[in-house]
């Protein structure tokens, strides 16, 4: 090829370094709330990583182990979470700067191909800022759990340049290299799996004719890597049936499709923020025809370079179309490059032409006209949405601070908050256990199997009033930005609060957490100390439990070591009493190996349902020997049930 | 660029801080159960208690006294009162054994004796009425102590590790 070096250069430095540099500052301009965004949902999955990591052996395994949706992204997800939060810990600065350079590069390299497509240093310039304006890339500037979707194109971008190189010049080493980085990008994001598609699609439409022979023939060890790809992925984390990660191979995928094409123009939250849907339809209109009309002079005049930005925008769209119970708007990060370029391919192509031109420039300021200020605004809503969630996590850090020998119980946290933070696992990745929410806070964040268990976290109003009136706990109350303490005010109350549900003057639970320090008061003798949620019994343990009225079943849940099992069959025993009454077996049972952790329902007699209160004992045999000290069984829960 | 806001933010690990209101430090809050070492020791020791040593205990006088906050239910139900501690085996070789008495006001709650040195808990149950009052003083007296410069320039009883009252 003859290409120059630098197409379409402007001759003036400043100019030039403008039409390079401008989207990167456009970019800080547009998003600067994202770089204060805080972390939220998925990220507190990835940040909890650093808790499982003990010795370097730990390390392939935290890796590349597939997420629940199946996927496999060390470098954007679980390399990039394992190695920030143990450098910066819980400062979500360094995450968000990572996110933002990850993006400047991305632009840069959006103008540097577009400067090649179209030879024009202004085209460069728009089909970095048109991507950058699009509300797809939102998400990603202010969720680190999106920073894939920033990450991948760096990876296809850099690949793809590095192919052109190679065609350019004809030097190996570009072609090596951009297999290198198309291998690497595997780590980033599975749309990866489409680079050879792109390098194709590259030689067909814009190398020049003697060379794309060569070319395409260079592509097809691009292509057998993703062929491999997919099948050991496909080995390792099989396709998902059910949920909205499930594919659907059907008519819905061209729904999907027209849904993806309406958000590339307009963005979905349009309406929502307050904009007219007259207008809306208008700039959503004006996009489509005027991309159709290029779409359809390029052909007519036997320009093939217009299919390259379609065939990326397709080609990067294809893999989430069968998808159709999971639209989401930051799927459309990558693809919205091919349409970027596109936009800014057609303006070069009209530029001399006043006529088109003027309607090439309305176009796009319509579009911009529409994106800036709904990319603004949904910027700040994720600010705003991240800072209660931050208020919420690092209240806890500071409140466990300031009373290190007390648990934190929180009160009035609003459901939405709970989702994205304490649901999520967020407390267990700062490495704070023992948190609790009030009793009753269940009904207000209801139950998500997605969460963690709200029966986990809830406290028993029994065990609250225990706690509060023998100064365990201390109680929080979500302020906004901060956690208020509102120990003082909650004891006051905690008497006429609980007073329909417990008998203030004897709380005691029809439950017990065995584990939890809080519910202590209720063991007796054979316990050993709680140990990360759990309690070891010796040979013989005891509990004092309520029984409700109408209770007439007793529900054990507890665990043994493999092990134990292997060793021999455990056979519990438990008998129960009522205050001052006679011991009475309630029943027996035994566990084998593999059933490492139990659940059994016992019937209580009817001598112990009709007491209020009942005296259990457990005794299990064999028992572990070790270091002076029987270990028994691990314990787990204890209900009386109706 | 990335090495460079890796490097400006390596000494920002855990400055992020959210500060949340807590009440009013003129007045602190009186626990029901109190650790010698806790910060708010030293407004709920009344008397009889020396420095912090070790960390987590303190020697005793003869005579001491403790604030504790009653718990909620305790005004119905009573309490029961607890004070964990230690005899040195200095204490038993010269004072042979001790017994330590716990008073509210003037009600005698329970004396307890012993003649061996190590760690023990006095337990003693607190009636109703004696918990009305809220916070309530704890007065402890040992039938004996050791007596300035005999082992220490100061008079010492009993190694003191916590004290509380829970309600019943």
């Amino acid at each position: 090829m003859t290409e120059s070096k630098t197409p379409g250069r402007p001759k003036s430095n400043a100019l030039n370094a403008l039409l390079w540099f401008g989207p990167i500052l456009l970019l800080f301009v547009i998003y600067r709330e994202g770089l204060q965004c805080w972390f939220s949902a998925d990220d507190f999955a990835w940040l909890g990583l650093l808790r499982q990591y003990h010795s370097s052996s730990d390390l392939p395994s935290i890796l590349f182990s597939s997420a629940a949706q199946g996927t496999i992204r060390p470098w954007s997800e679980r390399g990039f979470f394992l190695l920030f939060h143990s450098l910066f810990g819980f400062d979500n600065l360094p995450f968000r700067i990572a996110a933002f350079v990850t993006m400047s590069l991305d632009l840069l390299l959006v103008a540097w191909h577009t400067r090649r497509l179209t030879r024009s240093a202004f085209a460069g310039f728009l089909a970095a800022v048109i991507w950058e304006a699009n509300s797809a890339v939102v998400t990603p500037l202010s969720w680190s759990s999106a920073f894939n979707e920033l990450l991948c194109p760096l990876f296809l971008l850099s690949a793809l340049a590095l192919f052109v190189l190679y065609a350019e010049s004809g030097k190996q080493r570009y072609w090596w290299g951009q297999l290198f980085l198309f291998v690497l990008g595997f780590g980033a994001l599975e749309i990866n799996i489409v680079y050879p598609a792109l390098a194709a699609s590259w030689a067909l439409f814009v190398a020049p004719q003697p060379r794309r022979r060569k070319l395409l023939v260079s592509v097809v060890p691009l292509a057998i890597v993703s062929v491999a790809y997919f099948a050991v992925h496909r080995a390792l984390a099989p396709f998902q049936t059910t949920g909205p990660y499930a594919l659907h191979f059907d008519g819905r995928i061209f729904k999907t499709f027209a849904v993806y094409v309406k958000w590339s123009l307009l963005p979905p939250d349009w309406i929502r923020f307050g904009h007219s849907p007259r207008t809306g339809k208008l700039i959503l209109w004006s996009g489509l025809i005027s991309l159709a009309a290029l779409f359809a002079s390029r052909l007519k005049a036997r320009n093939r370079i217009v299919l390259f930005p379609v065939a990326w925008y397709l080609a990067c769209l294809a893999p989430v179309l069968p998808l159709p119970d999971h639209h989401t708007v930051y799927y459309l990060s990558i693809p919205m490059i091919g349409m970027a370029m596109m936009a800014a391919y057609g303006f070069s192509c009209v530029a001399r032409q006043p006529a088109s031109r003027l309607a090439a420039s309305l176009a796009i300021v319509a579009y911009l006209a529409a994106m800036v200020p709904v990319s603004r605004s949904a910027t700040h809503w994720w600010h705003d949405q991240t800072a209660a969630i931050r208020s919420v996590v690092l209240g806890v850090e500071a409140a466990h601070e300031t009373h290190p020998d007390k648990t934190i119980v929180l009160d009035g946290i609003p459901p939405n908050v709970y989702n994205d933070s304490i649901g999520q696992g967020a407390l267990y990745a700062d490495d704070i256990d023992f948190v609790y929410l009030t009793p009753g806070s269940e009904q207000s964040i209801g139950h998500n199997p997605d969460m963690q268990d709200p029966e986990k976290i809830v406290l028993d109003p029994a065990v609250t009033l225990h706690a509060i009136s023998n100064d365990s706990i201390v109680v929080y109350s979500f302020a906004g930005d901060h956690l208020r303490n509102i120990t003082e005010a909650y004891e006051r109350s905690a008497p006429d609060r609980f007073a329909a549900s417990v008998d203030v003057l004897n709380p005691l639970p029809t439950r017990i957490d065995v584990g939890n320090p809080l519910y202590s008061w209720l063991l007796g003798p054979g316990w050993l100390p709680s140990q990360s949620g759990d309690r070891w019994m010796s040979a013989k343990a005891s509990v004092r439990l309520k029984v409700p009225r109408e209770g007439n079943k007793l529900l054990l849940e507890g665990n043994f070591t493999e092990e134990q099992l292997k060793s021999a069959p455990r056979h519990l025993v438990v008998s129960g009493s009522g205050i001052a009454g006679a011991s009475v077996q309630i029943g027996e049972t035994q566990i084998s190996d593999p059933e490492s952790t139990f659940r059994r329902l016992f019937s209580l007699p009817t001598s112990i349902a009709r007491n209020d209160v009942v005296d259990l004992e457990i005794r299990v045999d064999p028992v572990t020997h070790k270091d002076r000290q029987d270990y028994g069984v691990v314990f787990g829960k204890m209900s009386i049930l109706p | 660029m990335l090495m460079l806001g890796m490097m400006a933010c390596r000494g920002k690990h855990h400055r992020d801080i959210v500060k949340n209101e807590e009440p009013a430090e003129v007045t602190p809050r009186v626990a029901s159960t109190l650790k010698m070492s806790d910060a708010a020791a030293p407004t709920q020791l009344i008397r009889g208690f020396y420095g912090l040593e070790g960390g987590t205990w303190r020697w005793t006088a003869g005579k001491f006294a403790v604030l504790l906050h009653s718990p909620t239910g305790a005004a119905q139900r009573g309490g029961t009162l607890t004070f964990s501690f230690s005899i040195p085996d200095v204490v038993i070789q010269k004072l042979k054994q001790v017994t330590l008495t716990a008073a509210i006001g003037s009600t005698t709650l329970k004396s307890q004796t012993w003649s061996k040195p190590g760690a023990f808990s006095y337990t003693a149950d607190v009636p109703p009425e004696l918990l009305t009052k809220d916070p309530v003083t704890i007065d402890f007296a040992l039938d004996k102590s050791l007596p300035p410069g005999s082992v220490d320039q100061r008079e010492l009883g009993i190694i003191a590790i916590s004290a509380g009252i829970e309600a019943k």
